[in-house]
């Protein structure tokens, strides 16, 4: 009798991939292993080949045979937003980041004693000695086991002062925090742009091992969604890949499909999985007039809290592709990218506070916005999104619901300048 | 077989759960390195030991995740047991990488690659 196909009993392992249509391996064999497990929600991995239809006329209206074209792949993942927990180590869905931003994450480090804190909005902690970041400068730092002034503690986008002093962006103090100890540590992981495109190799193993298993080559991202505001905060992402190997199609797969391999492997037997799920509804949303506006410190010290944003949905279109016309080809030969597209969608319950007023004001009068979006609350697995010189959309007046709410619909962030390309960071701390 | 302990968040090796601070495992050291690389924040019990936590602190804040759950001289000694995850799993990144790329030699050399 055969083996039904249980959805549940799926996995899938994510392994960057250095090489244009090589999945990674060692002589042929393929090197995925326990390391490269990560839970997901929902994954679809499937190749589209293109048909083609012999144009010339038959002399009658029925169509004959036809034959097969151009060949790629297409893959897409949902899981639930989870870093790996122990802060500084990426999540398990790291290849997937990588291939959004384009490079590898880098690792913040160092951590000081806080000495005490201002019972203010925002509040400014002080350190025992220099915290790292750069007076005038911005980072992501997490405050722990600050007593009193405990408003002060988690995952903050700070701005230096000075060499031991930070404001806490988007912060309201809640007591006087004079010598109330704890920590400020940068240990993080932070991800940037930059305009090279990354790949990774999507794995799909199934129980039973007798089932057929799939493997995505050279998977590229076109696009990636965070929604939060959900009970389980999920992100997903979609793209387009070189082809997708099915294992019982292996010794009938060419060399391009085959991707460097010998065999097709089995599925290692001991997956190794990080990191727990966040409430969507847990964390902070923080917007002021754009530093490219004002200043640094006059957007540290004026960025405001919103308490009563709905939801927030973050989407980053890479506007990554194949090159799928190349000739003397069936396969797509390169990538190439287009211009990226990163959008803040949001609604916030209307009402006559001095930030929504300003907040339809800069959208009516196009002025730009950072906003600092913090999913979760908990050490090393707190996300923190950085949206640079967002040019807000006009807001629309929802009436859908008991309260009016205000949305801004697919507001883009832009560069401060074309060499920094600063539009959108995302940090894990 | 090594013996360890996890100071990290949430981790599963296979079907087994790690949830807490301070909670034990015996691995081979292939297994070990192979848990490190696949980002699962296990430390010796010598180098757990040498930190200095107490079994009254695992007790107490062993599951405690939250920012100011925890004293602050629990969250110094949290700090340092990651620290040395952290220096563990970077040498022994240093050391797969090492391998691929011998791997890789290997396979050019053998294919008369230049």
């Amino acid at each position: 009798m055969p083996n039904f196909s249980f959805s549940r009993l799926e996995r899938c392992y994510l392994q960057t991939q250095s090489v244009f249509g090589t999945i990674p391996n060692s002589a042929g064999s393929a090197t995925v292993g326990n390391t490269n497990a990560c839970r997901f929600i929902k994954m679809e991995l499937q190749n589209e080949v293109a048909l083609l239809e012999r144009p010339d006329k038959t002399g009658t209206r029925s169509m004959e045979g036809m034959t097969g074209g151009r060949r790629i792949g297409r893959w897409s993942i949902e899981m639930s937003v989870h870093g790996n927990g122990t802060p500084g180590t990426a999540p398990d869905c790291d290849p997937i980041l990588q291939a959004i931003f384009g490079q590898a994450p880098t690792v913040g480090s160092g951590s000081v004693s806080v000495t005490s804190s201002t019972d203010a909005t925002p509040i400014v902690v002080t350190c025992s000695g220099a915290h790292g970041v750069t007076s005038g400068a911005f980072d992501v730092v997490t405050i722990a086991s600050h007593t009193t002034n405990t408003n002060a503690n988690g995952t903050w986008l700070a701005y230096a002062n000075s060499t031991t002093t930070l404001t806490l962006i988007g912060s309201a103090g809640n007591g006087d925090g004079a010598g109330s100890g704890g920590t400020a540590s940068r240990v993080k992981v932070g991800y940037s742009f930059i305009d090279d495109i990354s790949y990774f190799t999507l794995w799909s193993f199934r129980t039973a091992a007798g089932l057929d298993q799939r493997v995505g080559n050279t998977c590229i991202v076109q696009e990636a969604t965070f929604n939060l505001n959900q009970d389980v905060a999920t992100w997903s992402a979609r793209g387009e890949n070189l082809w997708v190997l099915r294992g019982d199609d292996f010794s009938n797969s060419d060399v391009y499909q085959k991707g460097g391999l010998g065999s097709f492997p089995i599925e290692p037997g001991a997956p190794v999985t990080n990191g727990t799920i966040i409430p969507g509804f847990t964390g902070r949303f923080v917007a002021g007039l754009a530093v490219s506006e004002s200043s640094a410190s006059a957007f540290a010290a004026n960025a405001k809290y919103f308490p009563t944003v709905r939801n927030v949905t973050m989407r980053i279109a890479t506007n990554n592709m194949m090159v799928k016309d190349t000739f003397g080809s069936y396969y797509a030969t390169l990538t190439e990218g287009g211009v990226r597209n990163i959008t803040l969608s949001f609604a916030v319950y209307d009402d006559d506070s001095t930030q929504v007023r300003a907040l339809k004001q800069y959208g009516d009068a196009k002025t730009r916005v950072d906003f600092v979006v913090n999913l979760g609350t908990v050490a090393g697995n707190t996300w923190v999104f950085w949206f640079k010189n967002v040019f807000l959309a006009a807001h629309v007046l929802g009436d859908g619901q008991l309260r009016f709410d205000a949305n801004f619909a697919d507001s883009r962030a832009t560069t401060s300048s074309l060499s920094v390309r600063d539009e959108f960071q995302m940090y894990i701390a | 077989m090594i013996d360890c302990r996890y100071v990290g968040e949430l981790s599963f090796i296979g079907d087994r759960r790690f949830d807490s601070i301070g909670q034990r495992a015996v691995l081979a050291e292939a297994q070990f390195e192979e848990v490190l690389l696949g980002g699962a924040a296990f430390i010796k019990e010598d180098d757990f030991r040498k930190i200095g936590f107490t079994d009254e602190e695992i007790a107490a804040y062993g599951s405690s995740i939250g920012f100011a759950d925890f004293p602050q001289t629990f969250g110094e000694k949290l700090s340092i047991a990651r620290q040395v995850f952290h220096d563990t799993r970077a040498t022994l990144r240093v050391r797969e990488e090492e391998d691929k790329n011998s791997a890789a030699a290997s396979v050019g050399a053998s294919s008369g690659d230049s």
